[in-house]
């Protein structure tokens, strides 16, 4: 039985009756004082709805979880409070307040985690070893039908950095992820390979970035950006020259540059959307000013159907000696991945499509297989550039009939195209932004 | 609605003290007693159930019900011992019914599947919330009152009370009619025990939402893992998280409990006594949910001949005890193997009494007799015993050496600390008086004023930004 071998004192007793009425009065005084309650926004989605109690509902219970969910979103103090506690999270315990989406790691770099384990379903289920031979297979057929063909995978930015990885993440990356890209890597370093590996020169790239000391702009001075998985534009324009410069007939011409709009402004990181219990943690909306790849108003254009996007711009956008023999089929190829807005216009993996004469992605749900309408496209192509970044590679694997159809098609093309010099007819409508229809 | 929910503390809790100010000024006037503080609680604690549970509240009014009647019959000398039978049979069928019969279904199927037979289906039976606890304080009310220890209760909302009693109703402790038979009718209230149940009511609610549900985000996210993705840190991870996350957890609610019951001027018993510096398990069950332990030893243990028969009758006697704590805990194999688990290792210890051996070091009986516990929750929050095994090899075998993702993610500086500091405190022995300040809440005069306003501000503070951020999550204890 557990009774008190003392006493308190009487004033003690009152005190600490005083102070418990207070915490259980607590929203009853902010109801009465009109102090904030929960908010959409803070919490990243609709609030629940006041239940209507009906007989069923209360004699099935199920109206008591209903009011509950209710009266916690609208309890006063919810919003303030709950500010609060991620705000001690992330300030004192250096906690990241949703580590199921948003990991934090060292020098501000912020990790979403499902980037940073995607490969986990990604080349290992299949395993690397598949997505190796699904390689050499195209390669195979490639040679058979006398289409040059190209891979890149692209790294991600635990690749790319994995120092600032929180340690127990990198442990494990360590040991389940960087031994198969370095399976990759040695497919890359074999005579004759069509894989090119652009990782040995992005880190060149990062290791100048960081001795550069003129440059104080974390999102400059990194090839990704510290609290988003995207790269950012200049990474894109790094890759593209690294790619062409891998690539025979072609070559890099420094006036040539993605096309983004001249005022491009960068979208918000998407890291602060799940920020926004505690504001978010970067401010990408203003402008990053960048005379390298902010140049032309772009031609891109969206199909209606967003199925298809094309990319066909002419002289400023290739640096292949005629705009329509490279023809790149993006890592998004067949899947449904690639919708959101840094992907349409920010710094991820279209940035390095505009470098491109042609260049395709399609969701896969819509198109479901090597789509007709690429038909055209493919058989203007001299040359088929399969780019993939590091964690899509699990789409690549799992449609290499498909991409054989698109091997196939740029070989017809090839044998049916009248000889370089002639006029090549459009495709689709002519003039700015003719694309595919 | 649990304890730790916004509407319990800001809605139902506030509410219900309100009126009971006015009860207890009510009584004071009527001079009859605490009637009216009785009217109100019973009220309130069936207006919590029928929240929680909606028209089971029927079942719990029908177990008071059969109790009263049968527990005036067993008073009587003539029907004393078939209304016993027959008073008891009805609560262990109630409990057989909707705990195991979806369970006993599933089994009967699985065994017509292997033998080519039909398919054995049944529509699935809901599980009353508490039902393990309020039948097994009816059970002991009439077990109590057949051996003469106590008097029937004339009036059934007395009864009613003793059975439904919110604080204690659906995750106990369980209070056995003979330790608040008195209460019921004279209770002496004073401002310090109702302090006293406030400081313990909010160590409580910091021990469940500020330490039980950190902890708990490692062992859900551990024991999640598909049995191919485990590996040896995962696994060490998930058992010693779950071991702790169960006990701050179901200790919490007794916590609560036992300061909710002082607040209306019961005194309940403990539940638990640093159950993890135990050095046996045998010393351990002394310690763990104690209220379950007596409720066993006295209703089942010893009518079944306790140890005072011979020596293989007091193993037979063990494990029946424990089997059936076991299939108590929960209807599924994980929890009877669990019971064995347990019996068998009281057998051994028993096997072991009296041998001259040399004996271990406290601290090492101590080490020996916590993972022996925490191999034995790995087993009861497992899904499956092939889960068990393979965290069990996981534990033994050392085998991939990373963390899984799902795991890494939830070890975020304040849960490894709490984890850390949990582990420390409950396997600090009792001299070290933080430990028991920590483990055991006795949150009472003796305390040190610094401690005891340390918890109340602070628990309630940390506690109420823990309650804003997350959803609440239930207490393990409630799906027993």
């Amino acid at each position: 039985m557990s009774t008190p071998k003392h006493a308190l004192p009487h004033w003690e007793s009152m005190a600490i009756l005083a102070v418990f009425v207070l915490f259980l009065l607590a929203p009853a005084i902010g109801w009465l004082s009109g102090a904030q309650t929960g908010e959409s926004n803070l919490q990243n989605r609709s609030l629940h709805e006041w239940p209507e109690p009906t007989r069923r509902k209360l004699m099935s219970a199920r109206w008591g979880s209903a009011f509950e969910a209710w009266f916690l979103d609208h309890v006063p103090f919810r919003a303030a409070l709950l500010g609060l506690d991620h705000h001690l999270d992330m300030t004192v315990l250096g906690d990241s307040p949703v580590p199921e989406q948003v990991v934090f790691g060292d020098n501000g770099f912020h990790w979403v985690v499902e980037r940073i384990y995607e490969e986990r379903s990604g080349p290992f289920r299949p395993p690397v070893e598949d997505v190796v031979a699904g390689m050499r297979r195209l390669d195979a057929l490639a040679d058979e039908l006398d289409v040059p063909i190209y891979f890149v995978v692209s790294p991600n930015k635990a690749l790319l950095y994995p120092e600032y990885l929180p340690a127990l993440n990198r442990v494990w990356y360590d040991a389940h992820i960087v031994p198969a890209m370095q399976t990759l890597a040695d497919y890359a370093a074999e005579p004759g390979s069509p894989l090119i590996d652009v990782v040995p020169g992005l880190l060149a790239e990062k290791r100048r970035l960081l001795a550069d000391p003129e440059i104080e702009d974390p999102r400059l001075r990194y090839l990704f950006r510290p609290t988003d998985r995207h790269w950012n534009l200049e990474t894109g324009r790094v890759q593209a020259r690294l790619i062409i410069d891998a690539l025979p007939g072609v070559r890099w011409r420094d006036e040539v540059g993605a096309q983004h709009k001249p005022t491009y402004v960068e979208r918000e990181s998407e890291i602060s959307e799940v920020y926004l219990k505690v504001g978010a943690t970067e401010p990408y909306t203003e402008q990053v000013d960048n005379p390298v790849t902010a140049v032309v108003q772009s031609n891109n254009r969206v199909d209606d159907n967003k199925l298809l996007y094309t990319f066909q711009s002419g002289e400023t956008a290739t640096h292949s000696p005629d705009p329509r023999t490279l023809f790149v089929v993006r890592d998004s190829f067949l899947n449904d991945g690639a919708r959101g807005p840094a992907n349409r216009e920010g710094g991820g993996i279209q940035s390095i499509a505009p470098y491109f004469a042609h260049s395709f992605f399609a969701h896969r749900r819509s198109v479901g297989g090597a789509d007709a309408r690429l038909e055209p496209y493919a058989k203007q192509a001299d040359l088929l550039l399969f780019q993939c970044v590091q964690g899509e590679l699990r789409y690549f694997a799992a449609h290499i009939e498909e991409y054989e159809t698109l091997i196939r098609w740029v070989a017809e093309g090839r044998r049916q195209r009248p000889p370089r010099g002639e006029v090549v007819p459009e495709v689709g409508e002519g003039g700015e932004g003719a694309g595919l229809q | 609605m649990v304890f730790s929910s916004a509407v319990f503390l800001f809605v139902f809790l506030p509410l219900t003290l309100a009126l009971w100010v006015l009860a207890a000024g009510a009584d004071g006037v009527l001079r009859r007693g605490p009637w009216v503080q009785n009217l109100l609680l019973l009220v309130a604690s069936l207006a919590f159930y029928f929240y929680g549970s909606g028209d089971q509240l029927g079942l719990l009014l029908g177990v008071v019900g059969v109790t009263y009647v049968a527990g005036l019959l067993v008073g009587s000398e003539r029907w004393g011992r078939t209304a016993l039978g027959v008073g008891v049979s009805v609560q262990v069928a109630a409990l057989g019914y909707f705990k195991y019969a979806n369970f006993f279904v599933d089994q009967v199927g699985a065994l017509s599947g292997l033998v080519g037979g039909p398919a054995v289906t049944m529509a699935a039976v809901a599980l009353p919330v508490g039902i393990s606890f309020f039948t097994f304080q009816a059970i002991s009310y009439l077990f109590d009152i057949y051996r003469r220890e106590q008097q029937p209760l004339r009036s059934p909302l007395d009864l009613a009370l003793y059975i439904s009693m919110f604080p204690q109703l659906i995750a106990g402790p369980i209070v056995r009619y003979g330790e608040v038979a008195r209460q019921l009718h004279d209770r002496p209230l004073t401002r310090s025990l109702v302090a006293t149940g406030a400081v313990r009511f909010i160590w409580g609610l910091f021990k469940k939402l500020v330490i039980a549900d950190s902890v708990a985000t490692i062992a859900d996210a551990a024991y999640g893992l598909p049995v191919e993705a485990l590996t040896t840190p995962a696994a060490w991870l998930g058992a010693l998280a779950y071991a702790l996350q169960i006990y701050f957890d179901f200790s919490a609610y007794s916590d609560m409990a036992i300061g909710l019951g002082r607040m209306f001027g019961f005194r309940f018993p403990e539940n638990f006594r640093r159950p993890y510096s135990a050095e046996s398990i045998t010393d351990f069950w002394r310690r763990w949910h104690m209220t379950l332990s007596f409720w066993f030893r006295d209703y089942v243990y010893i009518p079944l001949g306790g140890s005072k028969a011979s020596r293989w009758s007091t193993y037979r006697n063990l494990w029946a005890v424990f089997l059936l704590s076991g299939l108590w805990h929960g209807a599924a194999w994980t929890f009877v193997f669990w019971g064995a688990f347990h019996g068998g290792l009281l057998t051994l210890e028993r096997m072991w009494r009296g041998r001259k051996a040399p004996r271990l070091p406290v601290a090492l009986r101590r080490a020996r007799t916590f993972a022996l516990v925490v191999l034995g929750f790995a087993m009861f929050r497992a899904d499956t015993m092939s889960q068990t095994l393979a965290l069990w090899q996981h534990i033994f075998v050392p085998s991939d050496l990373t963390v899984p993702v799902e795991v890494a993610i939830t070890l975020s500086h304040k849960n490894v600390g709490i984890l850390l500091l949990g582990l420390l405190t409950t396997a600090l022995p009792g001299r070290f008086v933080t430990g028991r300040w920590l483990t055991e809440g006795k949150l009472d005069a003796g305390l040190p004023r610094l401690v005891r306003w340390g918890v109340l501000v602070g628990g309630a503070f940390l506690a109420s930004l823990t309650l804003a951020s997350s959803d609440f999550s239930p207490f393990i204890y409630f799906r027993f």
